[in-house]
């Protein structure tokens, strides 16, 4: 190695990714040595922490904009968004590839994970719905990523055959997502006098679902924002002319679906009489939540849609991002157990939020060597407008 | 307000929605109204006025 190669390896974003890295490292020997107890802080009364709360359910709804792009563009042949499908693949590839990843950390027996698709499936269980979608949308997304992986490594038989595939696996992502999006949040519905009423909702389920949407949308544009200086050099002409138009199309379409979720969220106020409950604090985290992060960034997304101010639209699809996360918290410990004593309560341990930043860590590492080898942000010289 | 049978807590609440429903549709109106409006500028402008 020269020594120009060891300059550029020790950047300071590296430097800090190899600390990330190395810290992970270290928990997970002590996850599997000294067993879930060695590490968390769950118990039983709270079986499911930040590890559920953020890797899965943050996870899985931001990583919504695989199917919300590619369907936007090959079903209803918004072909404009054509530049906008390959990141956004990308990174609902690394989202639940992690998901699954970080399951491994969360439940006792990790080998046992394949037993519930092929040994024992337990049909009449949504958990055994949500994790044969999410077993068969990692493979979908794998496959759907796979063009960008044989036009790097030249092998152009493999990669025309499975173009033909794209609006078959296209159709079967929006059918898997739509399924186990709802079911996530279903999961709750299972348990109404753990979560607060103000959150507990027969709904969840519907909740879950159109939350995804503008998550997905906006984590696209987010994507998009911070993926521009690191590499422009990257983005082919194409892709240049196309990102102001993908962002003012996608924040419409965020602006639109966070509006169906606020309404979704009123009528779930309503159908179980909650108003009451607006006037305690709960209420008022309740009203930050709907109207800061849910109402507020959809009239932004309008405005910035409206007056084309790109600047206000990126800074609105963080606003929202933070919002979703914030939905999922929520739902899964802020609300959660709202009635056990505060000793009882459940907070994670500084090893839960190592694990969850060293998953966050591996994604950003496995994204920055992806793009900055294979063609995610131009067309590959041999393949241009072959889509 | 006081329930005593869940009919009347149903009869109550699905009222509630209903009318909320109708302000949607106008809210949902006045959204992609107000985020079009300038398209609907920009497609009136004669020829030779568009950037």
């Amino acid at each position: 190695m020269t020594t120009e190669n060891n300059k550029t390896l020790f950047t300071p974003v590296n430097i800090i990714t190899g600390i990330f890295l190395a810290i992970g490292l270290v928990i997970t020997v002590l996850r599997f040595t000294k067993g879930l107890g060695g590490v968390t802080n769950l118990d039983d009364n709270n079986p499911w922490g930040i590890w559920i709360s953020f890797d899965l359910l943050c996870g899985v709804a931001l990583a919504a904009g695989g199917y919300t792009t590619s369907s936007a563009c090959y079903l209803f042949g918004l072909k404009k968004y054509h530049s906008a499908v390959r990141p956004a693949i990308l990174t609902a590839f690394l989202g639940y590839a992690l998901v699954v990843f970080a399951l491994h950390y969360d439940v006792g027996r990790p080998y046992r994970l394949p037993y519930p698709i092929f040994v024992s499936p337990g049909t009449t269980s949504l958990l055994y719905e949500v994790g044969l979608c999410v077993f068969l949308y990692v493979t979908v997304l794998a496959i759907e990523f796979t063009p960008a992986l044989f036009e790097w490594l030249g092998m152009k038989g493999l990669r025309d055959k499975v173009m033909k595939l794209t609006l078959a696996l296209t159709v079967f992502g929006v059918i898997l997502s739509t399924l186990h999006q709802s079911s996530l949040g279903a999961l709750f519905v299972a348990v109404p006098s753990k979560i607060h009423p103000l959150w507990y909702s027969p709904y969840l389920a519907v909740l879950f679902f159109v939350s995804s949407i503008p998550a997905g949308l906006s984590m696209v544009i987010l994507e998009g924002t911070l993926a521009h200086k690191p590499w422009h050099h990257m983005m082919d002409a194409t892709y240049q002319e196309e990102h102001d138009g993908v962002i003012l199309g996608f924040a419409r379409g965020a602006s639109m679906s966070l509006a169906a979720y606020f309404c979704v969220k009123l009528v779930a106020l309503a159908y179980d009489n909650n108003w009451s409950y607006l006037a305690t604090g709960w209420g008022a985290w309740y009203l930050l939540e709907v109207l800061g992060f849910v109402a507020l960034p959809s009239l932004l997304y309008a405005i910035g849609s409206r007056e084309k101010n790109i600047t206000l639209i990126k800074w609105t699809s963080g606003l929202t991002v933070l919002g979703i996360i914030l939905n999922r918290f929520n739902v899964s410990i802020v609300a959660f157990n709202y009635n056990l004593p505060s000793s009882q309560r459940y907070f994670p341990s500084w090893m839960e939020i190592g694990i969850s930043i060293f998953v966050v860590t591996v994604g950003v590492t496995a994204y920055r060597l992806i793009v900055s080898r294979m063609p995610i942000f131009f067309e590959h010289p041999e393949y241009k407008d072959a889509h | 307000m006081e329930f005593f049978v869940y009919h009347d807590f149903m009869m109550f609440t699905k009222n509630v929605i209903y009318i909320l429903m109708g302000l949607f549709v106008v809210v949902f109106w006045g959204l992609w109204a107000f985020m079009t409006s300038r398209d609907e500028e920009i497609h009136k402008m004669p020829e030779h006025h568009k950037e």
